[in-house]
């Protein structure tokens, strides 16, 4: 699979938390080819499912292990249509309102019909003439920043309603050294990563059935991924997520490198399934940093752990860094090792993998 | 099992194992293996089957796990950097000991201390603020940043290192009394009298969300859950009678509500009129604060109705845990009471 | 409809004692479904059975519980020190009546603030007429839950007040549509919910053994339309909301889609919202077991949360028909 393209193509996909149904149907497709039977449940989640290839150790029941992505992207939401027709919008996700000042959006119109027309707009700033001295200092908040449609009242009144969703924009662009930039790497990279390990695992023998689940509205508190988890009803879980690679203003021991995948560590995080895929990872060669997660993790974990009776998770991190923005940068090769250890991993786990995994 | 044993045994959320396997044993002398179960948080799940159908199924939960704090990093000097896992607060931390790693035949925990500042060098200003846990470091000798890495890498858990002590007229102080309390008296409950189904869950996970009881509780699903915790008692010094919470020494603390579920009403009352009539020392909770296993219980698949019995514990989350005897054994003598009247 | 909202609303029904509501609405509620049962939460579940049995299970979740104050101590003096059940706000608190399941009755009031000491419940005391501990203890006990007692009054010719519209409003609605609702092909299944002002405890555990294959929540949503209050565009009397999102759901497209196609029909003028915090069941239902589109449809209400709780009968009015056209009656 080349990446790029298919992150480039991810980007473009429609999918607000909660609205992803466009973004699942792109998904599917991509899924299709590589998997056994495709689903979309009632949250949107893409579930894929990859059956055993290879008869278990000892011909009894096959472990079956859910992967979980998001697809799921931030977004803004039109909350008021105001005298002058412009739009006051609040946040479907955490947004950052840095970003928004000058930023340019699409508005999914639907004040003339249940199908979103996509109508370009501005986000306004102050001009720096008009600035105060304490103006210069605080960034905007949230109600002090309005999308500009450029069109009559009446005419925005018409179009668009109270609801409508409003994207970011931005294209994804490759750099130098394998990198690329764009909006909704965070977590569509890690669908890529899913993709790249059904790749691998449909050459790989695989004992264990494995589920690939394309999760929705992460971004507003893990609900698909909770949904999903549930339907598969799993024995195992394996959460991909992005996190963040230091910048210069980052703080002490709150960061991953750029250029490897990195596995979380923590109580959430089963320990003997962690120490086992550091020895995955050890064994073919792929370098794998960890990161330390006291509490919750702010992923899918946090919800697909406590699916059910529970499920036993490890999370893999693709480093990211500017998350929740438009410019979120990768490495592709990280993506690819991802991938890598993801497949080896889970084509190692066959029937008795439980056994002495708590005493 | 006796609780110093489980006390000073060393058990932070999710990596409850030395407690799971104590607590396996221990149950599977009084029940036998195939009444035990583990579910998919490592939470024991022990069931005693009843001979009454007619009874409801009856779930006593106490949680395995502990707070404790975990190795991020280490400075040049060899210095260890750590965050606390679990609600700990900064301020009891400096100036104690604690064990790095798990103690286990091969490797045994290392010793390590938790140093500040010397008052000495301390400006009036620093004196004022609370070290936040950034700030603060455990040693363990080590000579450098690598020395450090090898003997306690990045992921290390470490535990506070109290021995668990008698002091004073009946009162103990430990570490992690939060919840082996519970944990050693659902042992002392596993012959309790009860003619329905009676099942003993030991969660994990529960001081980072409820996590284990939310898994237990789905795979049991009781008519009734009765969970067995200790609670924050605020009862020293000047501080007035209505944020007590409770008193260490008066007795098992009934709970209406916390942050996590509000009692059912009738169990509330049953235990209010049981711990008077039979004359087992009790208090009401007098603070609506905290949060444990019943708000997850009570809410798992279909429901069930919980209510809370806690001990009273000052310092709860330190490395000095008090508790008083009587009102452990106030808690087992309510429960068991419960249970004979149902 | 007014009628029953001012039965409903003079009910004593703080978060997890709604059984006096739960009683009210089960006779209300006789020879109009199919079955009914309550839950280990004390959900009332009231299931009417559909014509087709490969029709679609509805659930349709009102909650039964009030906002209330909890008592936690007594003073030597017999004044009573709460806490919070729910989103009580203090500045709505001041000098209120209040009463308790067994009728006593109380003042609740602030005591005056020490320099640099905030305004919070810890501030707040009830007092019941009683001259010390003994006697307070002689009425209420530690844990007994108190809430505000203000009557059900009309404003102007659509406009109703009270303490506890948030959401017996709703509970009347749902009850009405029961009542009026003709055999359809899909089954409904109308939950008064348990708990919902702690979070959504109630609706948690009865979709989860109702298990229905789409939710609607009914529920009360504020305003924007009194002086300085911009944080919602909605306004009372304009119709009830369909919510696009809230803190806790966001809504299935098709579904909102759905409704808005059942106001139009039913020549009802709606109101679409978008509220950045708050809740109501459908955040639980929407998570049940492998999860169900869902939606809620609200009545605007000013002063949500106080003892003064105003609807406009027209919007109430508005949503029953939205309701009963979407199933199809």
């Amino acid at each position: 699979m080349d990446i790029l393209t298919y992150l480039q193509g991810a980007s473009t996909q429609f999918g607000p938390s909660g609205h992803e149904q466009p973004i699942a149907q792109w998904l599917k497709a991509r899924f299709e080819p590589l998997c056994d039977a495709v689903t979309i449940d009632p949250l949107f989640n893409v579930l894929a499912t990859l059956k055993p290839n290879t008869a278990t150790a000892r011909g009894g029941r096959a472990p079956k292990i859910i992967l979980c992505a998001h697809m799921d992207e931030i977004a803004l939401m039109v909350t008021e249509v105001l005298k002058d027709g412009a739009l006051r919008m609040g946040n479907v996700g955490g947004v950052d309102p840095r970003i928004l000042p000058a930023a340019v959006v699409t508005v999914h119109a639907t004040g003339e019909g249940d199908t979103a027309v996509p109508l370009t707009g501005v986000i306004g700033a102050k001009a720096p003439h008009l600035l105060t001295d304490a103006d210069r200092t605080q960034n905007y908040k949230r109600e002090d920043l309005y999308i500009d449609l450029g069109l009559p009242v009446e005419t925005v009144k018409k179009r668009v309603r109270v609801g409508d969703l409003v994207t970011l924009t931005g294209e994804t662009i490759p750099l130098l050294n394998e990198r690329a930039a764009g909006k909704t790497m965070d977590d569509r990279a890690c669908i890529a990563v899913m993709l790249e390990a059904a790749e691998r695992l449909a050459r790989m023998k695989h004992a264990a059935e494995i589920v690939f689940a394309a999760t929705t509205q992460e971004e507003v508190g893990c609900r698909g991924a909770k949904v999903a988890a549930h339907t598969v009803n799993p024995d195992m879980a394996i959460i991909m997520d992005v996190s963040h690679a230091p910048i210069p203003a980052s703080k002490p021991d709150t960061t991953i490198p750029l250029d490897a995948p990195a596995i979380g560590y923590g109580p959430l995080l089963q320990f003997k399934l962690v120490d086992r895929i550091r020895q995955t990872a050890v064994k073919n060669g792929i370098r794998l940093n960890a990161e330390q997660l006291e509490s919750r993790t702010g992923t899918d974990t946090d919800t697909v752990q406590i699916a059910r009776e529970g499920i036993p998770s490890i999370l893999v991190d693709l480093p990211l860094k500017y998350m929740h923005t438009t410019v979120e940068l990768l490495d592709m090769n990280a993506l690819r090792e991802c991938g890598r250890l993801v497949a080896l991993f889970a084509a190692e786990i066959d029937e008795g993998w439980d056994e002495s995994l708590w005493i | 099992m006796d609780l110093k044993t489980l006390c000073e045994a060393q058990g932070v959320s999710g990596r409850e194992e030395h407690i799971r396997r104590m607590v396996w044993d221990a149950c599977a002398a009084k029940l036998g293996e195939d009444a035990l179960a583990l579910d998919g948080l490592g939470s024991v799940i022990a069931t005693r089957k009843g001979s009454d159908p007619g009874k409801p199924r009856v779930m006593l939960a106490a949680h395995m796990d502990e707070v404790g704090l975990l190795v991020v990093s280490a400075t040049e000097d060899g210095l260890l950097r750590f965050r606390a896992l679990g609600g700990v607060d900064s301020r009891v931390l400096v100036s104690k000991r604690v064990r790095v790693g798990y103690d286990t035949p091969e490797k045994p925990a290392l010793a390590g201390v938790i140093g500040a500042m010397a008052i000495h060098q301390q400006s009036p200003e620093d004196r004022k603020h609370v070290l936040p846990i950034e700030q603060l470091f455990i040693d363990i000798g080590a000579k450098d940043k690598a020395e450090a890495e090898r003997m306690a890498p990045a992921g290390t858990l470490v535990t506070f290192d109290t021995p668990y002590t008698p002091f004073g007229e009946g009162l103990v102080y430990a570490k992690a009394l939060d919840d082996r309390v519970g944990v050693w008296n659902l042992l002392n409950l596993l012959d309790a009298p009860y003619a329905g189904e009676l099942v003993f869950a030991f969660t994990s996970q529960e001081e980072v969300g409820l996590r284990g009881a939310t898994s237990a509780g789905y795979r049991v699903q009781p008519d009734i859950a009765v969970v067995l915790e200790t609670t924050a008692a605020n009862d020293l010094g000047e501080i007035p009678e209505a944020l007590q919470v409770c008193r260490v020494g008066q007795g098992v603390c009934v709970s209406f509500m916390d942050t996590a579920s509000l009692a059912d009403s009738q169990l509330y009352r049953t235990m209010l009129a049981l711990g008077k009539e039979k004359a087992i020392p009790h208090q009401v909770k007098q603070f609506v604060s905290g949060g444990n296993d019943a708000g997850a219980l009570q809410r798992a698949g279909a429901g069930s109705r919980t209510v809370v019995l806690s001990v009273p514990c000052r310092n709860i989350h330190s490395p000095t845990s008090v508790c008083a005897l009587r009102d452990m054994a106030a808690q087992e003598s309510l429960t068991r009471a419960f249970l004979e009247n149902l | 409809m007014e009628q029953l909202i001012q039965k409903l609303t003079g009910i004593y029904g703080p978060s997890g004692r709604e059984e006096l509501v739960a009683a009210e609405i089960e006779t209300l509620l006789a020879g109009k479904v199919d079955s009914i049962r309550r839950d280990a939460l004390g959900n009332l579940i009231c299931e009417k059975k559909g014509t087709d049995p490969n029709g679609k299970r509805i659930m349709l979740a009102a909650h039964m519980d009030q906002i209330g104050l909890v008592v936690t101590h007594v003073e030597k003096e017999g004044y009573l020190r709460v806490s919070n059940i729910g989103g009580i706000s203090p500045a709505n608190s001041r000098t209120r009546r209040v009463k308790f399941a067994n009728g006593v009755m109380g003042v609740l009031h602030e005591q005056p603030l020490k320099p640099g000491e905030t305004t919070s419940l810890r501030t707040f005391y009830i007092d019941i007429g009683a001259a010390n501990e003994a006697e307070a203890l002689s009425l209420i006990s530690l844990g007994d839950v108190a809430v505000y007692a203000e009557d059900t009054f009309k404003m102007g010719a659509h406009r109703l007040a009270s303490p506890a519209m948030d959401d017996r409003m709703a509970c009347a609605l749902l009850v009405s549509i029961l009542q009026k609702l003709p055999p359809i092909k899909d089954t409904v299944i109308a939950v008064f919910t348990t708990q919902e002002e702690v979070g959504l405890r109630g609706a948690t555990t009865s979709a989860y053994s109702v298990q229905p294959d789409v939710g609607i929540a009914l529920d009360v949503t504020l305003t924007g339309d009194t002086p300085e209050e911009r944080r919602v565009a909605v306004n009372l009397g304009e119709g009830p909301t369909i919510v696009v999102m809230n803190a806790r759901s966001i809504s299935n497209p098709a579904l909102v889609n759905e409704l808005h196609a059942a106001a139009a029909k039913a020549g009802v003028a709606v109101q679409r919202e978008v509220l950045p915090f708050g809740g109501t069941d459908a955040g639980a239902m929407q998570l049940s077991r492998g999860g169900m589109p869902v939606c809620t449809v609200s009545v605007p209400c000013r002063y949500v949360h106080s003892a003064c709780e105003v609807v406009d009968m027209r919007d109430v009015e508005g949503a029953e028909k939205v309701l009963l056209g979407y199933l199809g009656a």
